[in-house]
C-alpha cells in the first residue's frame, strides 16, 4: 500500500502524497520529538520534511528505501530546527509526568530530570543518534549508512551521548582531577 | 554507579513517554505547502556541460587558485571594470538559456567546515585541511576550501567561527572588505545583497552571476557567491564555471549547515616550549599558557601539568611526560593510569579498556586515545617517556569547547624531544 502510494505521489499526485503523509506523519512526529524534545519544534520538522519529501521524491531511487529516506530527511530537518531555534531554548514546552512515579519500567522523575537536562545538551548531531538507536532501535552501522555519515563518527557520536546521559544520572559523581587531566 | 542494563531500562523508558501522533493540522498546512511546492525533475543522466574544449579553458585551470574569490566581484574581466559586490548585479546569464540542474544525489559532510551538502554523482571532492582564520581571504586552491568540481564547474565552501562579541553584520562586513577596494563599497552590507535563506537562515547572495576573472575554472565562466551566519558560525559558498542562478540555487537548497562539527583552530603563530617536560606544542597568540613549573602543590593540584586556556572556549590542553617505570612497558603503563583516572572520575564516562583505545597521531608519532564525557587524553612513548596530553572542558555545552576536532589538529603540531627533559 504504502509503496503504491510512493509511486504515486512521485509521479505528482498530491491526494496520493497526503494520504502517505497520514501514514508517516505520526511516526516522524515520535522520531521528531524525541530529538527535539519540544512539541512545537517537532512539528516543525515534520511539516519541513514532508514538504521536502514531496519535491524530492521524483529523485528516490528505490522505493524500498523510503523510509530510511524518509528518516535522513527528518533528521536534517530536526538539525535545521536545532540550530535555528537554539536561542529559544529556554522556553520549551515541559511535559506533564503525572502518573509516572506507579510504574516500575519507568526512569523516576528525578532522573528524567536529569536526562531532559543532559540530553538538552548534547548536540543535535548527537542526540539523533542516540534516538535512533535506543527509540528506532537501528543499529550502529544502519545509523550510518541511513544518515550517511561514516560509522566511526556513529559511534563517537553515540559515545558522548551516553556518556553524558550516563554521567548526568550519576549526578553524586563529580568532576575530578588526576595527575594526568582534568576529566569527566 | 548506573549499570548498563540499568541505564539501558531508564534511557528506553524515558523517551518511550512524549507524543506520538501529528496533529491533522500539520498535515494540513504541509499539503497545502505541496500544493504551491514544484516536484524536483527526476534527471537520472550524469550532469553534463555542453562540450567546449577551448585551449583558453585549460590555460584557465592552470591558472586556478590564485584568485580572491570576492574579489573577483571588483576586477571583473581582464582590463574592465567588475561590478560591486555591494550591489549584486543580477544574473548576467538570464539571457542565455539556463543549464539544466544536475541531480544532487550524493552527501558530502564536511570534515571541518561544518556543513553538508548533496552534490551530483561522480563530481570529485576535495577536503579542506586547514582552518579559515578570521580576517583572511580565501584563495580558490586554499587548504581552507571544500572543493566539489568538473573540469567546468566548482562548488568551493569554508566556515569560521565569529569572533567573540562579533556580530552577524559585522562578520559579513568584513567578508565583503576583505576583497574591497575601498570600504566605502561595503557600508551599505548586507543591505544591498540580495537576501536569500540557507538552511532556514538569514543569508546574502553577493555575487550573483558576474563574470569570473582569470583563476575561474572556466575562461568566460560566472561566478555565485553567497554568506550565511548562524549563531557564531559564518559561511561562504561559492560557485564558478559554466554555471547559472537556477543551478546556485539546487546547490544551495542542499546545504545544511552544522555548526558543531566546525573545527576553529587559530593560526598557530607561536609555540610552548615546556621547560621541564621534553616536548613543544603550536599556540595561538592569545592562548594562557602556565608552565607546570610555575604552579604550587596543593592538596587540590597534588601533580601540576602544563596548561593552555584556549581563549573563547571553556577547554583546557594539558601536556605531562614522565620516565617510563623501570621494566615497565608503555601498555603496561597505560593500564595503570586507566585506572587511576576510574577511581576520580563519573564511571559512565570511562571509554573502555586500554586495549581498546584507537590511535591518534602526536606530532610525527602515533599514540593512544583515551575518551571520556567532556574530556580526551592522548598517550604517546618516546626516548623511554611516556607522554599525555589532555583535553578537558568546564561544561558539557560542546558550542562552548575547543572542538575535540580541533584539539586532534593541535596534537599534530607537538614535537617530542625527550632528551630536554629534566
Amino acid at each position: 500500500m504504502q509503496r503504491a502510494l510512493v509511486d504515486l505521489a512521485r509521479r505528482g499526485d498530491e491526494e496520493a502524497f497526503a494520504d502517505l503523509a497520514r501514514a508517516v506523519g505520526d511516526r516522524l512526529m515520535a522520531i521528531a520529538f524525541r530529538i527535539l524534545r519540544d512539541v512545537d519544534r517537532a512539528e516543525d520538522a515534520v511539516q519541513q520534511t514532508l514538504v521536502t519529501a514531496w519535491r524530492e521524491l521524483p529523485t528516490l531511487r528505490d522505493d524500498d528505501r523510503f523510509d530510511a529516506w524518509l528518516r535522513r530527511i527528518l533528521v536534517n530537518a530536526c538539525y535545521a530546527e536545532a540550530r535555528r531555534r537554539r536561542a529559544w531554548a529556554a522556553n520549551v514546552r515541559v511535559l506533564p509526568v503525572d502518573g509516572l512515579e506507579g510504574r516500575d519500567d519507568m526512569a523516576t522523575v528525578d532522573d528524567r530530570d536529569r536526562l531532559e537536562r543532559a540530553f538538552r545538551r548534547l548536540s543535535p548531531e548527537q542526540g539523533a543518534i542516540f534516538v535512533l538507536h535506543h527509540y528506532v532501535g537501528l543499529t550502529q552501522a544502519e545509523i550510518a549508512d541511513e544518515l550517511g555519515v561514516p560509522l566511526g563518527t556513529v559511534k563517537s557520536r553515540m559515545h558522548y551521548a551516553t556518556s553524558a546521559l550516563r554521567a548526568a544520572l550519576d549526578a553524586d559523581s563529580r568532576i575530578a582531577s588526576t595527575p594526568t587531566e582534568r576529566l569527566a | 554507579m548506573t549499570t548498563d542494563r540499568d541505564f539501558d531500562r531508564i534511557a528506553t523508558a524515558w523517551l518511550a513517554d512524549g507524543p506520538d501522533e501529528l496533529p491533522g493540522r500539520v498535515i494540513d498546512a504541509a499539503v497545502d505547502q505541496i500544493h504551491l511546492t514544484r516536484q524536483r525533475r527526476a534527471v537520472r543522466a550524469p550532469w553534463r556541460f555542453p562540450t567546449m574544449t577551448s585551449p583558453i579553458r585549460l590555460a584557465a585551470l592552470a591558472a586556478a587558485g590564485v584568485l580572491i574569490l570576492a574579489a573577483v566581484a571588483m576586477v571583473g574581466g581582464a582590463g574592465r571594470s567588475g561590478p560591486s559586490p555591494t550591489q549584486a548585479p543580477p544574473s548576467v546569464l538570464a539571457a542565455v538559456p539556463s543549464a539544466a540542474v544536475p541531480v544532487l544525489d550524493t552527501q558530502f559532510i564536511s570534515p571541518r567546515n561544518g556543513y553538508s551538502i548533496t552534490y551530483p554523482a561522480g563530481w570529485t571532492v576535495r577536503p579542506a585541511t586547514q582552518s579559515w582564520q578570521p580576517g583572511k581571504p580565501i584563495l580558490w586552491g586554499d587548504a581552507t576550501l571544500d572543493a566539489i568540481q568538473t573540469s567546468q564547474a566548482r562548488f568551493v565552501a569554508a566556515g569560521q567561527r565569529l569572533a567573540t562579541g562579533e556580530t552577524a553584520a559585522q562578520w559579513l562586513k568584513a567578508y565583503c572588505l576583505g576583497a574591497a577596494k575601498d570600504t566605502g563599497q561595503c557600508d551599505t552590507v548586507p543591505q544591498s545583497w540580495v537576501p536569500i535563506k540557507i538552511a532556514g537562515s538569514d543569508a546574502y547572495i553577493d555575487l550573483n552571476g558576474v563574470p569570473a576573472a582569470p583563476g575561474t575554472i572556466t575562461p568566460g565562466g560566472k561566478v555565485f557567491d553567497a554568506v550565511v551566519v548562524s549563531g557564531i558560525t559564518g559561511w561562504a559558498f561559492t560557485l564558478d564555471g559554466e554555471v547559472d542562478r537556477p543551478m546556485f540555487d539546487a546547490f544551495l537548497d542542499k546545504v545544511y549547515l552544522l555548526p558543531a562539527t566546525l573545527i576553529s583552530i587559530p593560526e598557530l603563530t607561536g609555540r610552548f616550549t615546556s621547560p621541564t617536560l621534553g616536548y613543544s606544542i603550536g599556540t595561538a597568540a592569545d592562548w594562557t599558557t602556565t608552565p607546570a613549573t610555575t604552579q604550587t602543590r596543593t592538596a587540590a593540584n597534588p601533580y601540576p601539568v602544563d596548561q593552555i586556556r584556549i581563549t573563547g572556549t571553556d577547554s583546557v590542553v594539558s601536556g605531562w611526560s614522565e620516565v617510563l617505570p623501570k621494566g615497565g612497558t608503555f601498555a603496561a603503563y597505560l593500564v595503570a593510569k586507566h585506572q587511576d583516572a576510574l577511581a576520580g572520575n563519573p564511571p559512565g564516562c570511562d571509554g573502555g579498556d586500554p586495549s581498546t583505545w584507537p590511535s591518534i597521531p602526536i606530532g610525527s608519532a602515533t599514540g593512544r586515545l583515551q575518551m571520556w564525557c567532556n574530556a580526551a587524553v592522548a598517550f604517546v612513548e618516546a626516548g623511554g617517556r611516556a607522554y599525555t596530553f589532555g583535553w578537558g572542558s568546564d561544561t558539557f555545552q560542546t558550542d562552548q569547547h575547543f572542538s575535540f576536532e580541533a584539539w586532534k589538529e593541535l596534537l599534530t603540531s607537538v614535537v617530542l624531544d625527550p632528551a630536554s627533559a629534566k
